[in-house]
């Protein structure tokens, strides 16, 4: 694992998802809190790469919380799959690059933003390789807060029902939905015991801490069962920025220019910000 | 073997891409899982995931068909229908089982009869209805026709064989040549319409008829030239009033500035009584003498 290159690949993508969160906003809390379990995926553990984007036995990754898409695609643009340049027309009608991700911006293999659908559509995805012989990993990212919905629990039993060994589903349990704590509205605790028994095989990791990600994600290499594996990625939402940390106003965020520059501090320093623009924006 | 089924056979046989998925509704292929493997995957009831998988395998260059119960298939999984096939405009035949009239005795929660509407409000969906099993396998023949999700409203009659040379896709066709009314219908509807049709010829009317298979269609052509055609027009559908091929019959109407007379046969708003097909047709007027009757008085 080259920790110094994740590290510089997950700081500028938190500083390109702070530049995205003005002229409109973006979904900034949940982009923070999975941007490192991410950025480890498509550099460290993924089969892909900028000339593989379409290789048939390329490794599959559909973001099924499609609202953190910011993290997807300051990534993206840090690994040249997009030009860095693309990430300006956030919002623009010049481009696809909005609050939710579209299957025509490279390396977007699904588009998303209604919640429960992409683990199931990884099933389908999983059924082909395993169809035409294709030895490659198909990953979802859920959100905790999308767990509420029923569609997931239904692909839940369907993959352990289907023995899917090469499907991976990683929970960016930053542990709030979208205005409340998980616990306080649809406690899904305890997360593991449930998915163990729903027959899945299961790992726990920091998703802010490279070792415990590398940790986790080189245990399931090893694993010669035929369980679908679940990875509950602990984090914080809004992670990086003190500021907006666990704060649930700040789901949505759409600061002032002068606040962006201040943030980017921020993210240096590690000192807080006294950010004046408004909180709770529905979206 | 069940002719769908056999005809899913020979197409899987000849198109390695073909999946089949059913949501545990395997009434009418219960050997094809023996037969093609790892190609036939039962989901379990969740209707849901049934179109998710389907999308998911299309995006790879399958050919995802689905198989379930109508109600539960364009109802339930609407939003996966048009999100996960209809937006990325993706290859796959959503078939809906036990449609309209053909639920019997089911009651309102298995009838599909507003499911042509919702179908229609699909961009990039088209829609098939056949009125028997032979034209509605005839499908699966010409499958290289289309690159887009296809909603097909299944029908196994066996009494009639309407459409059963092959034909090519989106095609409608005239079935009986007659001269200032015509019939347009589809499914069960059809037949019964022939036979409503030998009662009129004895008082000397004689519709034309209109097999009309297909729908959603932009800029149908074939609808235009009938509306031109005839200045009286019967509509028939096991269907609600709004959604199905009697709104697409007034708004292309309307869009083409013509004010043809329009006789409605359908279920209005209404669920229908729960029964058994015949007494079905009977309870909400949709017998051969009912058509007739219904046409007797329109032309009054």
């Amino acid at each position: 694992m080259n920790k110094n290159k994740l590290v510089k690949l997950a700081y500028e993508s938190r500083k390109s998802i702070i530049k995205m969160s003005t002229d409109g906003g973006c979904f900034i809390g949940a982009s923070l809190s999975c941007v490192d379990f991410l950025g480890y995926l498509y550099l460290e553990y993924m089969n892909i790469e900028k000339n593989t984007l379409n290789h048939p036995n390329r490794d599959i990754l559909i973001l099924s919380k499609g609202h953190d898409v910011p993290a997807l695609y300051s990534i993206f643009a840090e690994l040249d799959f997009i030009d860095k340049n693309r990430l300006k027309n956030h919002l623009k009608t010049n481009d696809n690059i909005y609050w939710h991700p579209n299957f025509s911006i490279p390396g977007v293999e699904f588009h998303s933003g209604s919640l429960g659908h992409g683990l199931s559509v990884s099933i389908g995805i999983a059924l082909n390789s395993r169809i035409e012989n294709i030895n490659n990993k198909i990953i979802t990212i859920l959100g905790d807060g999308e767990i509420n919905e029923g569609s997931v629990w239904e692909s839940f039993l369907l993959a352990s029902a289907l023995n899917l060994s090469n499907l991976i589903v990683v929970v960016d349990r930053n542990k709030f939905q979208a205005n409340l704590k998980t616990e306080d509205l649809i406690p899904l605790e305890p997360l593991i015991d449930k998915l163990k028994a729903f027959g899945w095989e299961t790992y726990e990791c920091d998703g802010h801490d490279f070792k415990s990600i590398d940790y986790a994600f080189k245990k399931l290499n090893k694993s010669n069962s035929n369980k679908p594996k679940f990875v509950i990625a602990h984090t914080t939402r809004g992670k990086g920025l003190p500021s907006i940390e666990n704060d649930p106003t700040r789901w949505f965020v759409d600061f002032s220019k002068d606040e962006i520059n201040l943030l980017l501090k921020e993210l240096k320093s590690g000192i807080k910000t006294d950010l004046k623009s408004k909180k709770i924006i529905a979206r | 073997m069940h002719y769908y089924e056999e005809s899913l056979y020979e197409l899987t046989k000849k198109n390695k891409e073909v999946v089949i998925l059913t949501a545990e509704n395997r009434f009418s292929m219960r050997n094809l899982p023996n037969l093609i493997g790892e190609k036939f995957i039962d989901v379990g009831i969740m209707e849901q995931n049934l179109v998710g998988v389907s999308a998911g395998l299309s995006k790879c260059g399958k050919i995802p068909i689905m198989h379930a119960l109508s109600a539960f298939l364009t109802m339930r999984s609407f939003e996966f229908i048009r999100t996960d096939l209809g937006y990325p405009n993706l290859k796959s035949i959503i078939v809906g089982t036990f449609t309209g009239f053909n639920s019997q005795a089911n009651g309102p929660t298995h009838q599909a009869i507003e499911d042509i509407g919702l179908m229609r409000l699909i961009p990039n969906l088209k829609i098939f209805a056949p009125s028997n099993i032979y034209e509605m396998c005839n499908i699966f023949k010409i499958i290289d026709q289309f690159d887009s999700p296809l909603y097909l409203r299944y029908n196994d009659d066996t009494e009639i064989n309407y459409g059963s040379d092959v034909f090519n896709f989106g095609e409608n066709i005239k079935i009986k040549d007659g001269k200032n009314i015509a019939i347009l219908t589809y499914g069960i509807n059809l037949k019964n319409s022939v036979k409503a049709s030998e009662l009129l010829e004895k008082k000397k009317i004689f519709p034309s008829i209109y097999n009309f298979r297909f729908m959603n269609f932009k800029n149908d052509k074939y609808l235009k030239k009938i509306l031109n055609t005839y200045s009286k027009l019967v509509v028939i559908e096991d269907h609600f009033s709004n959604g199905g091929l009697t709104s697409i019959v007034k708004e292309e109407s309307y869009n083409q500035k013509i004010n043809n007379k329009l006789l409605e046969i359908n279920l209005e708003d209404r669920f229908f009584k729960p029964s058994l097909i015949n007494d079905v047709l009977e309870h909400e007027g949709f017998t051969p003498k009912d058509i007739y009757n219904k046409i007797l008085n329109f032309l009054k």
